[in-house]
């Protein structure tokens, strides 16, 4: 029987205790990667990691660069690589352009936008030193769209967009690629039962949100060995939801 | 439906599946046609050359795996219908269509003729619509489908040396989108890939496939077999929730340029 796909990759993915972030982290597991899941809260990462197989867990908060440093250095140690990193953290409270204070539009650009530049940047120099890598930032579909009821998360992501592409260009030679991946709705345990959720299903072609098991499809290729050809592209899975 | 581990078995993916090519004979389109087949599926080669066509359903089978052929002009209609009703009548369903049949002919504002402008909208967009047209009823039908457009990165941008092409190219973009939305509500999901410069046999032959490889930013073009990666996964159950996307897969080529 041939080896499974991930078989001897280690994978970093931040946020990925619940939601979109562990159904990457069990994906890659169930296809042979090793995991580690970084989380805000350490007895929440611990749990999740403990319903995976290979999989162990680092408490990390993403905008502190020493915290993620250290973090990275732990799980060098420990399995003296790291190929592919997920980067899914990110926090999405709803607030109106005249509510958003100004500790609220930073707070946003730290865990949405600055951690994905540190989470990146402290990563990069261990995969261009063994020629390889898969960068994998989750973005969304708000990135592209007015957002009056969230315009700092639709402009955090919107940031992303070119962050991704600069890192993309910057590791290009070094065989690490780096790509985005842009959901619309997702029924997380969060989002279900959400009146935003319930009103955009009939205006999504497809006729129904996507499960965080469809997104971990998108980022798990993203971060495989069957792509080999595209960097700095951001993949947009939102059922067909017209851009206006 | 979900695929959990893939080990030796589950590359099997697409078993029981029929997957049309066209424009298959070579190149691209057969990379794309070898891949389904190796992965379980029965890869239908469509091609203007019926006698190619059926060679490399040919060479496929003394692979050990399982091909059919057709042969027709994807601009007429008629010859859509007939390949389509061959395929069926052979292999009882088709759950995927490739777009990959087309013209990438030289041209330039000034030379360009009414002749050679219209063929080659002729075969890169008309030829879809038709095509995509031809299978629909056939998929809302199984409530299944996946439909795989290649388009290019020359759709996006300004094209001296191939004004028509790129033209065609980006229009397919928007055929590709309008077919997602009507066909999004079946089950059955239209997208597209961008590909850049890739190492075909006719493009090892020219003198450009070089200096693209210097261009472009991961400093190699992609191998057919590459390229058929991305189609694959959008032709896949693993491809559930994308609509009306086009995939550019570049080698950073269209982000150092844009």
């Amino acid at each position: 029987m041939a080896n499974a796909e991930f078989d001897r990759r280690v994978a970093v993915v931040t946020g990925g205790a619940s939601g979109i972030g562990f159904a990457i982290s069990k994906l890659l597991t169930e296809r042979g990667a090793t995991v580690s899941i970084w989380d805000l809260d350490d007895k929440v990462a611990g749990e999740a990691a403990g319903r995976l197989e290979r999989a162990g867990h680092e408490a990390v908060d993403v905008t502190d660069e020493a915290a993620i440093r250290a973090a990275r250095d732990r799980v060098l140690a420990e399995h003296g690589r790291c190929d592919i990193l997920i980067n899914n953290a990110g926090i999405y409270p709803h607030a109106t352009l005249h509510e958003i204070t100004v500790e609220a539009w930073d707070r946003m650009f730290d865990v949405d936008s600055k951690s994905v530049f540190l989470a990146t940047r402290a990563f990069m120099d261990p995969m261009i030193a063994q020629r390889y890598g898969r960068v994998v930032t989750i973005v969304s579909e708000d990135a592209y769209m007015a957002k009056p009821s969230i315009a700092h998360y639709a402009a955090a992501k919107a940031s992303l967009l070119s962050l991704i592409k600069t890192f993309a260009l910057e590791l290009a030679p070094h065989q690490v690629l780096c790509n985005g991946l842009a959901p619309g709705p997702v029924a997380t345990e969060r989002a279900k039962g959400q009146a935003w959720l319930a009103e955009r299903i009939p205006k999504i072609p497809v006729l129904r949100a996507a499960e965080p098991e469809d997104m971990a499809e998108y980022a798990v290729f993203l971060a495989s060995d069957r792509n080999r050809f595209m960097t700095g592209e951001t993949i947009i899975a939102n059922g067909g939801y017209i851009m206006m | 439906m979900r695929h959990g581990a893939i080990d030796g078995m589950s590359e099997k993916e697409f078993d029981g599946q029929v997957a049309v090519v066209t424009g298959a004979a070579g190149g691209i389109g057969f990379a794309i046609a070898k891949l389904f087949a190796e992965r379980g599926a029965t890869a239908s080669v469509w091609d203007v050359d019926s006698d190619a066509a059926a060679a490399a359903a040919k060479r496929l089978k003394d692979m050990g795996l399982k091909a059919h052929s057709a042969g027709l002009d994807v601009t007429d209609e008629e010859q859509i219908f007939a390949a389509r009703d061959a395929t069926l009548a052979d292999c009882g369903q088709i759950d995927i269509l490739v777009n990959n049949a087309g013209l990438y002919p030289e041209g330039t504002i000034q030379d360009m003729t009414r002749e050679a402008w219209d063929r080659v909208f002729a075969v890169n967009v008309t030829g879809p619509f038709f095509l995509m047209r031809a299978l629909m009823e056939h998929m809302k039908a199984r409530k299944y489908g996946r439909m795989v457009n290649i388009v290019t990165i020359d759709a996006y941008m300004a094209k001296q040396t191939k004004p028509h092409y790129a033209a065609s190219k980006a229009a397919l973009l928007s055929v590709m989108k309008t077919y997602a939305i009507e066909l999004a509500p079946h089950g059955i999901l239209v997208n597209g890939v961008s590909p850049g410069a890739v190492a075909t046999e006719r493009a090892k032959q020219s003198d450009w496939l070089e200096s693209y490889s210097k261009k472009t930013p991961v400093g190699y073009t992609a191998e057919p077999e590459q390229m058929a990666e991305y189609i694959l996964f959008l032709a896949s159950k693993r491809n559930m929730f994308m609509a009306g996307e086009c995939i550019i897969a570049s080698g950073g080529f269209y982000v150092a340029s844009a």
